[in-house]
C-alpha cells in the first residue's frame, strides 16, 4: 500500500471514531429524556394517544433507513443512478416522519396540552426527535443537490457515508421512543 | 480594511445583525398571534440563539462547510492574512491547535478574574454581621455568578491546557479535527458575554446549582446563565470528541498506551466523562429554559413535574464533574514531579490506571450528593462505598508523587513550589464531609480546598512550566516565587477560618448572619486572606506580561524535560514536528543512563539525554 | 441491474428491513393487547431491533475491525 492510500486510511478511520464518539454523547442526550419520561410518569399513557399513528410513521422512518442504505451501498459500487434515487427516497419519508409527528402534535394538544404531565414529556421527547430528524434532512439534501453530481466515487464517499450513520442514528433513536411512549402502559 | 478581517469584528457585527433579526421576526410573530409584542424571555431567547448563529457564520466558522456543499475548491482556510499583525490569529477563526490552546486559556483567566472580582465584592458584604451595602438578591446574584463563572472557567482553563499539549506530547500535528476544534472555543466568548450580561438582567439568586422552583421564578439573568453554561457544555463535549479521537489514532509510531505521558492518560479520562456526562447537565439546563419559557411542566408538581428530578440530572453531571475539573490537574502534577525530582514516576502503570479508575469510580458516586435531598434509605450504603473507591485511585497518585520525590534531587523552582502546594492543600480538601455540615461554610472551605488544590494551583504550575515553551521567554523566576508565596498563604488565610466558621454555625449563601454568634471576626480575616489571593493574582498577571515581552529568551528545553513538546523549538513550530518524531521509550526516565522518550529524525537539535 | 457484489448488499437491506417490521408488529401487538406489565417484553424487543441497524446499516463492527477503506 502505498504512503498515500494508508494516509486515506487513517483520515477515515478517524473520522469515523469522531463520529461514533458524537453518537455515543447524543445517545446519553436521548437516555436522559428517556428516564425523565419514566421519573415524571411512569408508565402511564393517556388513552386519546394515537397508537396507529405512531405505527405507521415508525415503519416509515425504518423504510427510510432501508432507502439510505440502499444509497450507501450503491455509492460504494459507483452505481450513481441508484444511489440519488434512494437518497431521494428517503428525503420523502423523512418529510413524510415530520407530517405524520405534526398530526400527532396536533392531536396533542387538543388530548394533552404540552402543560400537563404526559404532554410535557411527549412535546419533549418527540419536538428533540424531530430537531434530529430535521438537522438529519438538511444534510441529507446536501448529498443530492444538483451540483453535487459526479462528486463521491466507490474511493471516496466518506459524507455519504456519515451522513447516512447519523440518519441510521436517528433512527435508532426512534427505535427506542416508539414503545417508552406509545406501547408500555 | 485589515480591521474587518479580524473574524470576531465580523462575529460581533454580524451576531449583532443576527440577534436584532431574531428579536424583531420574535416580536413580529408575537402580534401575529395576538400577544404583546414584547415579553423579555421568549423575544431575547431567540435573538440569543439567532444571534450566536449569525456571530459564528460571521466569523467564518462555516466557510468550509458551505464552500464544500457548494463544491468551491477545498483549500486551507487562511484566517489570518500575511500582512496582519501576528496577534490577529488570535483574534480570528484560527484552526492551529496551539492558537486555540492560547485563546481558552487568556478566556479562562478574564473569567477567573471577573467571577474573583465578584466574590471580592460579596466577602465586603460577610466580613462583618449586619447588611452593610448589598441587598441579600443581589449578594446572592454574586455568589451564585461566581460559582458558575469559576466552574466555566476552570472548564475552559483544562480545555486550554489539554488543547496546546495533546497533539505535541503525541507527536501529533494538528488535533484530528481542527474546524470543529476551533468552533468548539468560538463557542465561549458568546457564553462569557452572557455571563456578564447577567447581573445587569437581574442576576440570578439561586446559586449556582440553579435548583428549582426557584431558578423559574428568577430573573431574566437566570435565562442568560442558563443559555451561557449550555454552550459552554456544548463546547467541551465538542472537545471532548477531538481528544479521544487524537489521542486513539494519532500518535506518534511507537508510543504505546503505556509510553504515553500521564497528562494524556488524564485527559482520556476527563474526555470520557465530559462526553458522556455534559449531556446531563445540558438537558437539565434546557428543561429549565424550556419550562421557563413555554410553561411545559418538569419540575411543577402542579403539571405533574417533580422538582427533584433536576437535582437527579444535575448531579448525574456534577458528580462526575468534579472528577472533570480535577483529573487534567493531578496529570499536570504527574509530569511536574518528576522533572524536578529528577526521578522516575513511581509507578507509572498503576497511575495511569488511576486516572481511568478515578473517571468510572466518579460515575457511580454521584448518589452521595442526595444525601440531604431525601434519597432511597437502602440506596445509602452502597453509594457510601463508592465514595471511597474514588479515594482508592487518587492515593495512589499521592503515594506516587512522594514516593518519586522521595530521596530525588529537588528543584525548588516555582513549577514545583506550586505542585507542592497543589498536593497539600488537595490533602486538606479530602476531610469528609459530614450531614451535619452541609450547607455551612465547612463545605465552602471543602470544595475550594479540592479545586485550589486540583485546579488552581496546578494550573498556575503548568503556566510557570510551560510558559516558556509557549512563548519563548522565561518567566521571572523571582516573581513567580514571591507570587507563590503570597497566593499560598492567601489561601490558608481565607479558608483556615472558613472551616472553623463552617464547624462554628456560618451558614453558606447568606448576606447576614447574627451578630451574636461571633463569627463577626474569623469572617474578618478570611476576607483579608481573599483580597491577599486577589494581590497574588495582580503579580501573577504583571509577571505573565512584562516576561512575554522582555523576558530572557528560553532554551528549547529550559527544565531539561524528556517528554516530546521540549524536543521541539520554543515556541514550537506552527506544524509541531517537521518530520513524526519515534518513540523509544518511557516519558520519565529520569537519572537512567541512555534512557530516552523519543527520537526525532532529521531535527535541527538532537533529542536531549537527560541523566 | 446492478453489478452481483450490490445485488447482494440490496438482498440483504431487505431482508434487514423485514425482520426490524417483524420485531416492530411483535411490539406493536404486544403493547396493544396486553393491558400491563409489558415495559420488560419492550425494551427486549427495543433492543433487538436496534442492533440489526447498528450492525448491518451502520457497520458498528468498522471501529474493531477497521481493515479496508469501504468495508461491511
Ligand atoms: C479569591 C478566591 C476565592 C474566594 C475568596 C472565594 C470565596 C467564596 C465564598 C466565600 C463562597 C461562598 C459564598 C456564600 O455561600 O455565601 C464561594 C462560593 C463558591 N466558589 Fe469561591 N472563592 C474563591 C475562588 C474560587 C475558585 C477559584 C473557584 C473554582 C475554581 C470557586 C468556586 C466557587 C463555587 C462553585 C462556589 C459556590 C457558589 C454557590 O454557592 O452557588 N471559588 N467562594
Amino acid at each position: 500500500m502505498s504512503r498515500a492510500t494508508t494516509l486515506v486510511i487513517n483520515r477515515l478511520t478517524i473520522k469515523r471514531l469522531g463520529l461514533w464518539l458524537f453518537i455515543l454523547s447524543e445517545s446519553f442526550l436521548f437516555l436522559a429524556l428517556l428516564v425523565v419520561r419514566f421519573y415524571l410518569q411512569g408508565v402511564q399513557r393517556p388513552t386519546e394517544l394515537n397508537q396507529p399513528l405512531g405505527f405507521v410513521i415508525s415503519g416509515i422512518l425504518l423504510l427510510s433507513s432501508l432507502t439510505a442504505y440502499r444509497g450507501e451501498s450503491a455509492i460504494a459500487y459507483g452505481d450513481e443512478k441508484l444511489f440519488r434515487r434512494n437518497i431521494l427516497f428517503t428525503l420523502g419519508l423523512g418529510i413524510l416522519f415530520l407530517v405524520g409527528v405534526g398530526i400527532e402534535w396536533a392531536e396533542g394538544f387538543r388530548f394533552f396540552p404540552p402543560a400537563s404531565g404526559f404532554g410535557t414529556v411527549f412535546f419533549t421527547l418527540t419536538g428533540f426527535h424531530a430537531f434530529h430528524v430535521l438537522t438529519g434532512l438538511l444534510a441529507l439534501l446536501t448529498l443530492v443537490l444538483p451540483g453535487q453530481k459526479g462528486r463521491f466515487t466507490p474511493e471516496n464517499y466518506w459524507a455519504v457515508e456519515g451522513i447516512v450513520k447519523y440518519w441510521h442514528f436517528v433512527d435508532v433513536a426512534w427505535v427506542f421512543i416508539f414503545p417508552t411512549l406509545y406501547l408500555v402502559s | 480594511m485589515t480591521f474587518w478581517r479580524l473574524g470576531i469584528i465580523r462575529g460581533i457585527v454580524v451576531g449583532l445583525a443576527g440577534s436584532g433579526l431574531g428579536m424583531g421576526v420574535t416580536m413580529l410573530l408575537r402580534i401575529a398571534l395576538g400577544l404583546t409584542a414584547w415579553k423579555a424571555g421568549p423575544v431575547t431567547a431567540v435573538g440569543t440563539v439567532v444571534g450566536i448563529l449569525f456571530y459564528l457564520a460571521g466569523l467564518g466558522a462555516f466557510k468550509y462547510w458551505l464552500g464544500w456543499v457548494r463544491r468551491r475548491a477545498a483549500e486551507e482556510p487562511q484566517a489570518t492574512e500575511p500582512t496582519q499583525p501576528h496577534w490577529a490569529r488570535y483574534l480570528s477563526f484560527d484552526i492551529n491547535h496551539k492558537t486555540i490552546g492560547i485563546q481558552y486559556l487568556v478566556t479562562s483567566l478574564l473569567v477567573i478574574i471577573v467571577a474573583g472580582i465578584y466574590q471580592l465584592i460579596a466577602r465586603l458584604e460577610t466580613s462583618q454581621p449586619g447588611l452593610q451595602f448589598l441587598s441579600p438578591n443581589t449578594y446572592n446574584s454574586l455568589v451564585s455568578l461566581h460559582g458558575i463563572m469559576m466552574l466555566s472557567g476552570v472548564l475552559l482553563g483544562i480545555a486550554g491546557m489539554m488543547n496546546y499539549l495533546v497533539p505535541l506530547m503525541i507527536g501529533a500535528r494538528d488535533m484530528a479535527f481542527p474546524r470543529l476544534n476551533a468552533i468548539s472555543y468560538w463557542l465561549t466568548p458568546p457564553a462569557v458575554l452572557l455571563f456578564l450580561f447577567s447581573l445587569p438582567a437581574g442576576g440570578f439568586d439561586t446559586g449556582w446549582t440553579a435548583y428549582p422552583p426557584l431558578s423559574l421564578r428568577a430573573p431574566l439573568g437566570m435565562q442568560l446563565m442558563l443559555i451561557a453554561f449550555y454552550l459552554v457544555g456544548w463546547s467541551s463535549i465538542l472537545g471532548s470528541i477531538n481528544f479521544l479521537t487524537t489521542i486513539f489514532k494519532m500518535r506518534a509510531p511507537g508510543m504505546s498506551l503505556f509510553r504515553m505521558p500521564i497528562f494524556i492518560w488524564a485527559t482520556i479520562a476527563t474526555a470520557l466523562l465530559q462526553l458522556v456526562f455534559t449531556q446531563f447537565v445540558g438537558i437539565a439546563f434546557l428543561m429549565l429554559l424550556l419550562e421557563r419559557l413555554t410553561g411545559l411542566g418538569f419540575f411543577d408538581p402542579d403539571k405533574g413535574g417533580n422538582v427533584i428530578l433536576f437535582q437527579h440530572l444535575f448531579w448525574f453531571y456534577s458528580h462526575p464533574a468534579v472528577y472533570i475539573f480535577v483529573l487534567p490537574g493531578l496529570g499536570v502534577i504527574s509530569e511536574v514531579v518528576p522533572v524536578f525530582s529528577r526521578k522516575p514516576l513511581f509507578g507509572y502503570k498503576a497511575v495511569a490506571i488511576s486516572s481511568l479508575g478515578i473517571a468510572f469510580g466518579g460515575m457511580i458516586v454521584w448518589g452521595h450528593h442526595m444525601f440531604a435531598a431525601g434519597m432511597e434509605e437502602w440506596l445509602r450504603v452502597p453509594f457510601m462505598f463508592t465514595t471511597l473507591l474514588v479515594a482508592v485511585p487518587t492515593g495512589i497518585k499521592i503515594f506516587s508523587w512522594l514516593a518519586t520525590m522521595w530521596l530525588g534531587k529537588i528543584h525548588l523552582e516555582t513549577p514545583m513550589l506550586f505542585v507542592i502546594s497543589a498536593i497539600v492543600v488537595f490533602l486538606i480538601g479530602g476531610i469528609p464531609v459530614d450531614l451535619y455540615i452541609h450547607d455551612t461554610y465547612w463545605v465552602v472551605a471543602h470544595f475550594h480546598s479540592t479545586l485550589f488544590g486540583g485546579f488552581v494551583f496546578p494550573m498556575m504550575a503548568a503556566i510557570h512550566f510551560w510558559f516558556p515553551k509557549v512563548t519563548g521567554r522565561l518567566l521571572d523566576e523571582r516573581l513567580g516565587k514571591r507570587y507563590w508565596t503570597v497566593m499560598t498563604v492567601g489561601f490558608l488565610v481565607t479558608y483556615l477560618p472558613m472551616f472553623w466558621l463552617g464547624l462554628n454555625g456560618m451558614r453558606r449563601r447568606i448576606a447576614d448572619y447574627d451578630p451574636a454568634l461571633g463569627l463577626g471576626t474569623m469572617n474578618t480575616v478570611a476576607t483579608i486572606g481573599g483580597y491577599l489571593t486577589g494581590l497574588a493574582m495582580l503579580l501573577f498577571f504583571i509577571n505573565l506580561v512584562v516576561s512575554a515581552r522582555r523576558g530572557a529568551p528560553a532554551p528549547a528545553n529550559p527544565w531539561h524535560s524528556q517528554t516530546l513538546e521540549w524536543q521541539v523549538s520554543s515556541p514550537p513550530p506552527e506544524e509541531n514536528f517537521v518530520t513524526i518524531p519515534q518513540i523509544v521509550g518511557s516519558p520519565y526516565g529520569y537519572g537512567i543512563p541512555g534512557s530516552r522518550h523519543a527520537l526525532i529524525p532529521m531535527s535541527s537539535q538532537p533529542p536531549e539525554e537527560v541523566s | 441491474m446492478p453489478e452481483p457484489g450490490l445485488r447482494g448488499k440490496l438482498r440483504l437491506g431487505y431482508i434487514v428491513l423485514g425482520a426490524l417490521i417483524a420485531i416492530k408488529i411483535a411490539e406493536y401487538l404486544v403493547g396493544t393487547t396486553i393491558p400491563n406489565g409489558v415495559w420488560p417484553f419492550l425494551t427486549i424487543l427495543a433492543l433487538v431491533g436496534a442492533w440489526p441497524i447498528l450492525y448491518y446499516f451502520m457497520h458498528i463492527n468498522q471501529l474493531w475491525h477497521p481493515k479496508s477503506r469501504h468495508d461491511e
